[in-house]
């Protein structure tokens, strides 16, 4: 069974070291591949230094391009499964086999590692957690399923997935949406508890002057995302 | 509409349609593109020349002025092309985000397989 970890990458020249020391520590039996979005920062001279296995992709094409990269790469060499990763420091490679075998046992599609089952670790700030707890409701209300994370960044798929993500794939804001997506399409998703931390240099994707933006585009993302078959 | 309203408008009309057939024959403009503008400054063209027509249509859609018939005409038809422009731009991004990630993929596998023959050599 072949299993790739994605970590698409961003200016993380603070993280992306530690990010694959844990993985390797605790996942080696994962392949893992770096996807740098033209990162401003040294964060490719850190890659080629530690001799790391990374894509660099020629122009920035956001968070959305960068994971559907890794997807692709997963496809075309043959995975049985993804799993996307930060490379923020914010994951835990700890949780990757629980993942796996979840994803075989329960016969799933998707796996959403969640911060909001076990309520450990990281909770995200009060306001964030309130639109993720909308985002949440509006799921539960469009599809009948309940993803308490539809927000989480740490999700596995298996080849079936990961080879639709190659053909499509949310530019930016991805997550929830694509998880309407899969669900439209009576793919079985499940979730299992995971402990995330907090990010711990670099700046998170959604910044505060974002999130107005990114509240409205996610809720009309989602809802097309039920209406189209 | 005034005599003096209509040359102008003719004249510039006449000046954009030889600018937009100059940039097709030149390849800078798809012809896709500028046969679309040709049928946006033709139609005004005609407008100018042919003001009963003008007159005619703008009393059919109850507006008062037949300049600001012109001037409406010209703005949905703007607002279509801007329209379809957006909608190229989209499908261009689509593709350029495709191909950007087929470069990046292929790139990684050729220098690992150079990097593996070296190994092996």
């Amino acid at each position: 069974m072949k299993k790739l970890i994605i970590i698409p990458a961003y200016n993380e020249s603070g993280n992306i070291v530690k990010t694959i020391g844990n993985i390797k520590e605790f996942a080696p039996d994962f392949d893992y591949v770096i996807i740098n979005d033209c990162s401003k920062d040294n964060t490719l001279e850190i890659l080629r230094e530690n001799k790391f296995n990374y894509i660099n992709l020629p122009v920035n094409l956001g968070i959305g391009g960068a994971v559907q990269t890794g997807y692709r790469y997963a496809f075309y060499h043959g995975y049985d499964l993804a799993v996307q990763f930060d490379g923020d420091g914010q994951h835990d490679a700890k949780y990757l086999h629980l993942m796996a075998t979840k994803l075989e046992e329960s016969d799933s599609d998707m796996v959403i590692g969640s911060r909001f089952i076990s309520k450990e670790g990281f909770q995200s700030s009060a306001l964030r957690r309130v639109g993720i707890k909308f985002f949440t409701n509006l799921i539960k209300l469009l599809t009948g399923k309940v993803i308490t994370d539809p927000t989480s960044g740490m999700r596995m798929v298996n080849r079936k997935l990961l080879q639709e993500f190659t053909e499509e794939y949310p530019k930016d804001y991805p997550e929830p949406e694509s998880v309407v997506k899969i669900l439209t399409k009576k793919y079985k998703v499940t979730e299992v508890p995971v402990i995330m931390n907090e990010r711990e240099a670099g700046e998170s994707s959604i910044s505060m002057m974002n999130s107005v933006y990114y509240m409205i585009k996610v809720t009309i993302a989602i809802i097309i995302a039920r209406l189209k078959k | 509409m005034s005599l003096r309203l209509q040359i102008i408008i003719i004249v510039i009309m006449v000046l954009l349609l030889m600018h937009i057939i100059n940039m097709v024959s030149k390849k800078k403009m798809d012809f896709k593109f500028g046969l679309i503008w040709a049928m946006v400054d033709i139609v005004i063209m005609i407008l100018a020349i042919w003001p009963k027509l003008l007159a005619m249509i703008s009393n059919l859609l109850g507006i008062a002025s037949p300049v600001n018939m012109i001037f409406f005409f010209g703005m949905i038809l703007s607002m279509l092309i801007i329209f379809s422009l957006s909608m190229e731009i989209s499908y261009l991004s689509d593709r350029v985000k495709k191909l950007s990630q087929e470069l990046a993929i292929l790139r990684k596998d050729t220098y690992d397989g150079l990097n593996k023959k070296k190994d092996n050599d």
